[in-house]
């Protein structure tokens, strides 16, 4: 007892000791001060999942919400039903899988050549950043305008290099991958950025050591480069991949999911059922599931970053 | 007997006339648009030409005349329904006013009662202006829109009808020497007589056609084909409703539009919206498109296209089961949870006036009134256009879009056959599409429309083209 009110003034010992208001607050301090953060944590995350979760075990439907119902898990099993549930699962991880990996391959590469001393790099930089900074939905309309089959841009590139047209938006079989093209332009520089950052915080000692022994700067790159940069990979497809799964605003303003549902994601499928066709509970059980996806990847992503490699 | 002096008779006279002529002549009470002055309401409103050529530069003038200040927010078509719905599954009094279109969402919102019953302020003499002409000066097309469960009471107001028309080159016809169809079967010959290669390098700089593509939305353009075929999106069989969509005559609709599109329009349909079609028909590279009928006023503006004075519009050609001009009309209702219904309906009795409307009419926005289309003011764009209009008016029935409470999936599902015809355009291919999307139409039906008593689109003694 005497060491813990050795360092506060007398008076304040008496007060505490008196149990006062200023007592009371001096005991509690630390609560006190995240009270804000819990609340709106409290009413802006916690109970909306909260409400999710409920509403996942109703049959509410949006236009007549006096008539909802406690059902269980009966949405959770008929969504699988609906033949476009499972598709649109694949969907997503076809279309986070592609664009995670062309964006890490290719801003790998980009940040390796960054990492050279290169005249007028920040020029390049700053230049490099844009698509990461410009409106999703600008961006969507003006890759619409390019993917058109008759008038497009890409088409007329494909055409010079004597190239037949491709129906970029038109077939179920180009949606997603003219989406991942678009999702590859807008945010690899950001991986770029990530990797380039993770690539300067290297040590210099490994490379010196690696020419002396003569080895190539492939070898360098594959036996040093990326052990070293492993945590950096893993944060970038951590954060990229949540990213890609959740991708909604390309998709919608591109494809609406079409054509015949070809390009339609979980989270557009939600999306749909929400607020479109006023299915509300099951689009609360899907959200679910989708929430569970995402925490599903990033548990793997999360094991794969803690595993020991040896170099 | 003596007779009575003549001094006498005029005296009678001149009394009689002095009290009767102020009952005849006293001025009739002037109606008080000024009754609910100093209140204010918000509508929600969908993007449309007639917003700008009617709504919304006559508000100042009601809120001068009446004292009410109007808040309006027009969005495009999809954010506003997501919006209604949600205030309206909230019972949010803060909306007044909102605008929709029966055929699409006015089951779905009926069988929820979020649209309030319009008949006592009709038959209230306050709050209606004598002479407001309602249902009479209405035209017949557009009442058929307005109810859509059996019993139902008024509870939308029906202002505009744009008929789905086919927009056509007049140029690029005389030119070539095509007739202007007035079949199915000339539609198509013309369309393939029409896509032109100009300058002779294998790819059409014209095309001959043009129409919506995209799924469930392509169901309003493809609807006058399918019944002009004889086919429908919905029957009767033993009163109850059952999708129509794998008949025989459906799927030759389904054929014939799938085909008119894959090979007469340009791969880019396909994903077009209605805009990207219009723009198209604007820039001069396609012969006809199948559009709303005000897309006109686009077309003839020499500031937006290519094409203005070189179009006509005629209703899409009869075809082996007959001609039925689609006409989605839109309609203003009053929420049932504000608290302002009355000054609510103020705005929409005087906006729906008939001058009102004559100047809605006459700046492009084609309205329901009969009257407005027979005023000495009113000139329409095109001789053709006025014909196919008045036709559309008094024969046309809402078919765009198969009628359900469950609308979207119900659009989604006849959407998938077009993709289908377009994309694949085999007869087998599309019958077993059509088969299995019936199937999932009927069990949307069977599990969204309990209970209901759905009216049919062509009510009994509706008039026939």
């Amino acid at each position: 007892m005497t060491e813990r009110v050795a360092s506060y003034p007398a008076g304040r010992v008496e007060s505490r000791r008196r149990g006062s208001l200023s007592g009371w607050v001096d005991r509690h301090i630390a609560f006190l001060f995240s009270l804000p953060t819990g609340v709106l944590l409290l009413g802006l995350v916690a109970f909306p999942v909260a409400l999710v979760l409920w509403t996942s075990l109703t049959d509410w439907y949006l236009y007549t919400p006096e008539l909802r119902r406690f059902v269980g898990l009966v949405n959770y099993v008929t969504l699988w039903a609906d033949p476009r549930w499972p598709s649109a699962v694949w969907h997503t991880l076809y279309f986070a899988g592609a664009s995670v990996t062309l964006q890490l391959i290719l801003g790998l590469g980009i940040a390796l050549l960054f990492n050279r001393q290169l005249a007028g790099r920040t020029i390049y930089g700053s230049v490099l950043l844009l698509p990461t900074i410009a409106m999703p939905t600008a961006i969507s309309l003006v890759w619409k305008v390019f993917f058109d089959n008759t008038y497009g841009l890409l088409n007329h590139a494909l055409g010079s290099l004597g190239l037949g047209p491709v129906e970029w938006v038109s077939s179920p079989e180009w949606a997603i991958p003219s989406l991942v093209l678009v999702s590859v332009w807008q945010h690899t520089p950001f991986m770029t950025l990530l990797l380039l950052a993770g690539l300067q915080s290297l040590p210099t000692d490994p490379y010196e050591a690696a020419r002396i022994d003569g080895a190539s700067g492939w070898r360098a790159f594959r036996h040093i480069t990326l052990p070293l940069l492993r945590a950096h990979i893993a944060v970038a497809l951590i954060l990229r991949s949540i990213f890609a799964v959740k991708e909604f605003d390309i998709i919608l303003a591109i494809t609406g999911g079409g054509p015949e549902f070809a390009s339609e994601t979980m989270n557009l499928n939600i999306y749909l059922n929400a607020f479109d066709y006023g299915y509300t509970a099951q689009a609360a059980a899907r959200g679910v599931v989708f929430f569970a996806l995402i925490l599903a990847i990033q548990l793997v992503l999360v094991r794969l970053r803690s595993r020991q490699w040896s170099y | 007997m003596r007779g009575i002096s003549w001094k006498k008779l005029l005296l009678a006279v001149v009394v009689s006339v002095s009290v009767a002529v102020p009952a005849t002549t006293e001025p009739a009470a002037a109606f008080n648009w000024r009754q609910f002055a100093g209140e204010s309401i918000y509508g929600l409103v969908f993007v449309a030409p007639y917003i700008d050529a009617w709504l919304r530069p006559l508000i100042p003038e009601f809120e001068k005349e009446t004292g009410i200040k109007v808040r309006m927010e027009a969005l495009i078509d999809t954010q506003v329904r997501q919006k209604q719905d949600i205030i309206l599954s909230g019972k949010d009094p803060s909306l007044d006013f909102y605008m929709l279109q029966m055929d699409n969402r006015g089951l779905k919102l009926t069988a929820a009662n979020h649209l309030e019953n319009l008949e006592p302020y009709l038959k209230d003499a306050t709050l209606t202006p004598p002479g407001y002409g309602y249902p009479d000066d209405w035209a017949g097309g557009c009442l058929n829109t307005e109810r859509v469960l059996a019993g139902q009471p008024l509870n939308n107001l029906v202002f505009s009808a744009q008929a789905q028309v086919l927009h056509i080159r007049k140029d690029l016809f005389e030119k070539h020497k095509v007739k202007v169809p007035e079949t199915l079967a000339e539609l198509e010959e013309a369309a393939k007589r029409l896509t032109i290669d100009e300058n002779g390098d294998g790819q059409p700089d014209i095309w001959g056609f043009i129409s919506r593509a995209q799924g469930g939305l392509a169901t309003a353009s493809f609807a006058s084909y399918l019944f002009n075929h004889g086919g429908s999106w919905i029957k009767r069989v033993d009163g109850r409703r059952v999708a129509n969509i794998n008949a025989k005559e459906s799927v030759d609709a389904f054929e014939y539009y799938g085909r008119l599109i894959r090979q007469y329009a340009p791969k880019a349909a396909l994903g077009n919206r209605l805009e990207d079609n219009v723009s198209l028909f604007a820039a001069g590279k396609v012969a006809m498109v199948s559009e709303l009928n005000y897309f006109i006023f686009e077309f003839q503006n020499p500031a937006k296209s290519k094409v203005a004075g070189k179009v006509a519009s005629i209703l899409i050609p009869r075809g082996p089961g007959g001609s039925y001009p689609n006409l989605p009309t839109t309609s203003l209702a009053i929420s049932p949870y504000s608290k302002k219904k009355k000054a609510t309906w103020l705005f929409l009795a005087w906006m729906t006036q008939k001058d009102k409307m004559q100047y809605g009419q006459n700046n492009g926005a084609p309205m329901c009134r009969k009257s407005v289309w027979t005023d000495p003011s009113y000139k329409p764009p095109t001789p053709e256009w006025g014909e196919s209009a008045r036709l559309a008016l008094e024969y046309g029935a809402a078919i765009a879009k198969p009628t359900g409470v469950a609308i979207s999936q119900l659009r989604d599902a006849a959407g998938a056959v077009i993709n289908v015809a377009i994309r694949d355009g085999g007869r087998a291919a599309i019958q077993a599409e059509a088969d299995k999307q019936a199937k999932v139409m009927n069990d949307l039906i069977e599990s969204t429309e309990k209970g209901l008593e759905i009216v049919d689109l062509f009510r009994p003694g509706a008039k026939r083209l």
